[in-house]
């Protein structure tokens, strides 16, 4: 861990490290100290009724004093209701009453951590139907209420746009693009008629294409690619990385 | 029909993920667009749901379901998720329950062997702290022995399991058939964190008795007298301080105290 890897910086979840010691305390101490690194959570509720979790952000808190991230993040959703966790990014109905209830926790949250936060479009496979927005108009509708940055998933845009039958590419053209200070890449599974984020796969041609789209409306910006299970070789990665890196920078030049 | 406040139907979706009873209510909310209804699109988010935490739960006590076998674990957690629900953000500490729950289903080696692995899991990223060495023990004036208290290091659990779970527990670690032979005497462990990770280790009768002393805030002194029960008097010293020695040299005591100058 002396920055001997060909990787520009670090995301870690904030919850694997909101514990009390030990060997991911060290593992944190020790990215820190050679690389920048960034805070994905999963857990923030963002969408939730119960109310914001005063113990989480203070945890939240005291690990961002620790490693001085250079972006914090979670995710556009719910996860936790009448106090139980249900470690999944679950979808929520997209109304105004939607948007003015997660646009004002943001805030919240923002203005307790003295920092903007990036929230990330999720994976979806179900849809409400009272819904009257499309998710990339929530999204927008969202981050311009809360003022906050956005984390944008390429393969979750396809994935959703599959699932639901919108248009990948109007996502695109929709959402506020000078926000997005991040993107994900990740490769996904096909469960019947169904897409499903299982980020165990290499990243798909058609996340690449829409990702090289991105590159050129959204400019230079920090890039991950996630990989849960069925984890090749680091070399394996590091060549799918080096294809961002080749993405980007042509259609820069273009 | 009129929409559902945010609060309803996140409690409607959180029960279908628990039991699944409740599906067609919640399936009434959703749209079943494309051709794929909606029954098939929950089904992701419940199947999703008990595969992520019966898999957490599986790696965080992986001797219990070789034990258990996998479908008699699997139906096990599947029971355990409905009546402990995770109310952790982080999915590390699902199994916090679980030896609790396993006792009340008076299931009571299932339950140590959990108690066990859970120390594990606690010694992996408990608190850092200072481990007291045995040459700060030269720094203390005779007369304060006496009063000294011991301050057992965060990583620290002191356990009592029956032979046969240590013997399941050890045999499942170094990749072993698991033993048939019940033993029923109980067996004193210690677990807590080593340079190299968790560790566990038997304890001796008299390093027993001092652990569990310090843990219960008695002094150096109050432990001997412990430990003098049921020791020759002449034994008393040397195994307190040959217990004592083991204790510091594994990093287990953190911190003392004691009155005096």
């Amino acid at each position: 861990m002396r920055g001997e890897v060909a990787l520009d910086w670090f995301e870690l979840i904030s919850e694997n490290f909101m514990v009390d010691g030990g060997k991911p305390l060290a593992v944190l101490d020790a990215v820190c100290e050679h690389y920048p690194v960034a805070l994905h959570g999963v857990s923030l509720n963002l969408g939730g009724s119960d109310p914001l979790d005063e113990v989480y952000l203070n945890r939240l808190e005291t690990l961002i004093g620790r490693c001085e991230p250079v972006r914090v993040s979670d995710h556009l959703c719910w996860t936790r209701h009448g106090g139980h966790h249900l470690h999944d990014l679950l979808p929520l109905p997209y109304t105004q009453d939607t948007v003015t209830h997660v646009a004002e926790r943001i805030l919240r949250v923002q203005d307790r951590l003295k920092r903007q936060i990036l929230i990330e479009n999720v994976s979806s496979y179900a849809e409400y139907a009272h819904s009257d927005m499309r998710e990339y108009e929530f999204l927008t509708a969202v981050a311009e209420r809360a003022d906050c940055l956005i984390l944008l998933d390429i393969n979750n845009i396809v994935v959703s746009a599959h699932n639901h039958g919108f248009d990948a590419e109007t996502y695109l053209r929709t959402i506020p693009v000078g926000r997005i200070r991040q993107i994900h890449l990740a490769g996904h599974s096909i469960s019947g008629p169904l897409l499903i984020d299982t980020h165990d796969h290499p990243v798909s041609d058609p996340v690449w294409r829409l990702y090289a789209q991105a590159a050129r409306k959204i400019g230079a910006t920090a890039t991950m690619i996630e990989r849960d299970d069925a984890i090749p070789p680091l070399a394996e990665l590091l060549a799918e990385l080096d294809m961002a890196r080749t993405l980007h920078a042509q259609e820069q030049a273009a | 029909m009129s929409a559902p406040t945010l609060a309803q139907l996140q409690a409607e979706f959180k029960q279908y993920l628990f039991s699944g009873a409740n599906e067609a209510v919640l399936a009434d909310q959703i749209r079943g667009a494309n051709n794929i209804d909606a029954t098939r699109r929950l089904d992701v988010y419940r199947n999703a749901y008990h595969i992520r935490l019966h898999a957490a739960l599986a790696q965080d006590f992986p001797a219990l379901l070789m034990k258990m076998g996998e479908a008699a674990f699997g139906r096990e957690m599947a029971a355990y998720l409905k009546v402990c629900p995770s109310t952790s953000p982080s999915v590390r500490y699902i199994g916090k329950q679980l030896p609790h729950y396993l006792a009340n289903r008076n299931k009571p080696q299932l339950a140590d062997l959990a108690r066990l692995e859970w120390a594990v899991l606690k010694a992996f990223d408990a608190a850092d702290a200072s481990a007291l060495s045995v040459a700060a023990m030269a720094h203390i004036p005779p007369t304060a022995w006496q009063d000294l208290h011991f301050e057992a290091h965060p990583s620290v659990s002191l356990l009592e399991v029956s032979g046969h779970v240590f013997d399941v527990w050890t045999a499942h670690r170094r990749q072993q058939p698991l033993p048939e032979r019940q033993t029923a005497a109980t067996v004193p462990l210690l677990v807590w964190r080593s340079p190299g990770g968790p560790a566990v280790r038997r304890l001796s009768t008299a390093g027993h008795t001092l652990l569990a002393a310090v843990i219960d805030g008695q002094s150096f002194a109050q432990a001997c007298v412990r430990l003098a029960l049921g020791t020759p008097p002449d034994a008393v010293a040397p195994r307190a301080a040959r217990s004592l020695l083991d204790l510091l040299q594994r990093g287990c005591l953190a911190n003392t105290s004691f009155s005096g100058p």
